[in-house]
């Protein structure tokens, strides 16, 4: 039997095992998100005042980290890169959806994953953020079949930025690494600038 | 030297390695790729796909098709919007802007010295009308590497648009496919 990622594929693992997986990287997840001191609204929130911008590094170097990490899997034979699902691209809807989440996260500083674990730590702040998802969850799933044509409308399918930039995967790699490096470079002086302002 | 830069340095290292590497092209991971450039006894090519041909056609996107075969192979069928162009000859019909698509039975020289005659981005479709008919007309769903059921929606309705027919459809259970590629948040 060939070992190739996803496991679940090639290993035929049980669903219960995959959900005990699951559970596991949830928890440790959790752990480090609390460790970083995502589990703190009022932590995250001074990224938009731009006076800690940990968060945005922290997630950048995520991103960064699994690209580097699924292009040299594949490479080796490790990884089946076409059995990673890839969320559809629906242009109107996310970029509504993505101020709403905006909006939403400035205001209460915390977005979905770590509103849970702020929940987990006792934060009665973190619970009305979760209070609010579920209702939105709920909300959304009874309006969606009437959204449907809406959502459809920009639809243009699970396309990568590889297809958008007509690049090779490796180059679009090393090209996302410097504009990471960049980034982490220009926002370490703008935190530095405006911490400076505000003591 | 801090550990970040030390981390910043192997980050740049990977990357550089895998820029050189050439993985996905070799290893043929992405089959709707859109453009591609070959040289050829000298001459340069640019080749386009016939998935990307039939996306941007279905979404109604401004480009100008010119089918190279003999007439009676154009009036028998052609790739909607092909406008017939006898090798050597002006296209009839006029040109339009932009992107231009050229194709023929199969790839010949003929057909790339004619695309590098024509001005402007001018593309030949890779594998002529056979790889049309394969993978837009009647694609084979065993052979696709889908990733969920949107992809496969997305296939037949291009099929059904340009009045083709997925074959082995009957073989993909989409529900449980579906449920198998739902994942991630």
């Amino acid at each position: 039997m060939e070992l190739v990622a996803p496991l679940k594929y090639s290993m035929q693992i049980p669903e219960v095992t995959l959900l005990l997986f699951a559970l596991l990287t949830g928890i440790a997840f959790g752990i480090f998100l609390e460790k970083a001191g995502f589990g703190n609204a009022r932590k995250l929130v001074q990224q938009f005042y731009f006076t800690d911008m940990r968060m945005f590094k922290v997630l950048f170097s995520a991103i960064v980290t699994a690209m580097v990490g699924i292009y040299w899997l594949s490479y080796l034979g490790w990884l089946d890169i076409t059995q990673i699902y890839i969320n559809g691209t629906y242009i109107w809807p996310q970029v509504i959806g993505g101020i709403v989440f905006g909006f939403g996260f400035v205001m209460c500083g915390l977005c979905p994953g770590t509103s849970c674990v702020a929940v987990f730590t006792g934060k009665l702040d973190a619970l009305a953020v979760f209070a609010g998802i579920f209702t939105g969850l709920i909300l959304f799933a009874e309006v969606e079949p009437h959204l449907a044509g809406f959502i459809s409308y920009s639809s243009i399918g699970d396309i990568s930025l590889y297809e958008v930039f007509n690049m090779e995967y490796g180059m679009l790699t090393f090209l996302i690494i410097l504009v990471a490096l960049a980034a982490f470079w220009f926002a370490g002086r703008v935190e530095e600038r405006y911490s400076r302002k505000t003591s | 030297m801090r550990t970040n830069h030390i981390f910043a340095l192997l980050a740049i290292l990977a990357g550089i390695f895998a820029a050189f590497t050439s993985h996905s092209v070799k290893n043929n991971l992405y089959p709707t790729w859109k453009f591609e450039k070959a040289h050829l006894d000298g001459e340069r090519v640019r080749y386009i796909s016939a998935h990307h041909l039939a996306n941007i056609l279905y979404l109604k996107q401004p480009l100008t098709l010119l089918d190279a075969r003999n007439r009676k192979a154009y009036e028998k069928y052609h790739i909607p919007t092909a406008l017939h162009n006898i090798v050597g000859k002006k296209p009839e019909g006029g040109r339009a802007a932009g992107i231009v698509v050229l194709y023929g039975s199969a790839e010949d020289q003929e057909l790339y010295s004619m695309a590098n005659s024509l001005s402007g981005r001018v593309y030949v479709l890779k594998g002529g009308m056979e790889a049309w008919y394969t993978m837009v007309l009647f694609p084979d769903l065993n052979q696709y590497r889908v990733r969920n059921s949107d992809q496969i929606k997305n296939i037949i309705n291009r099929t059904g648009f340009f009045g083709g027919e997925p074959q082995n459809i009957q073989l993909l259970n989409i529900n449980e496919r579906e449920s198998r590629y739902r994942e991630g948040c």
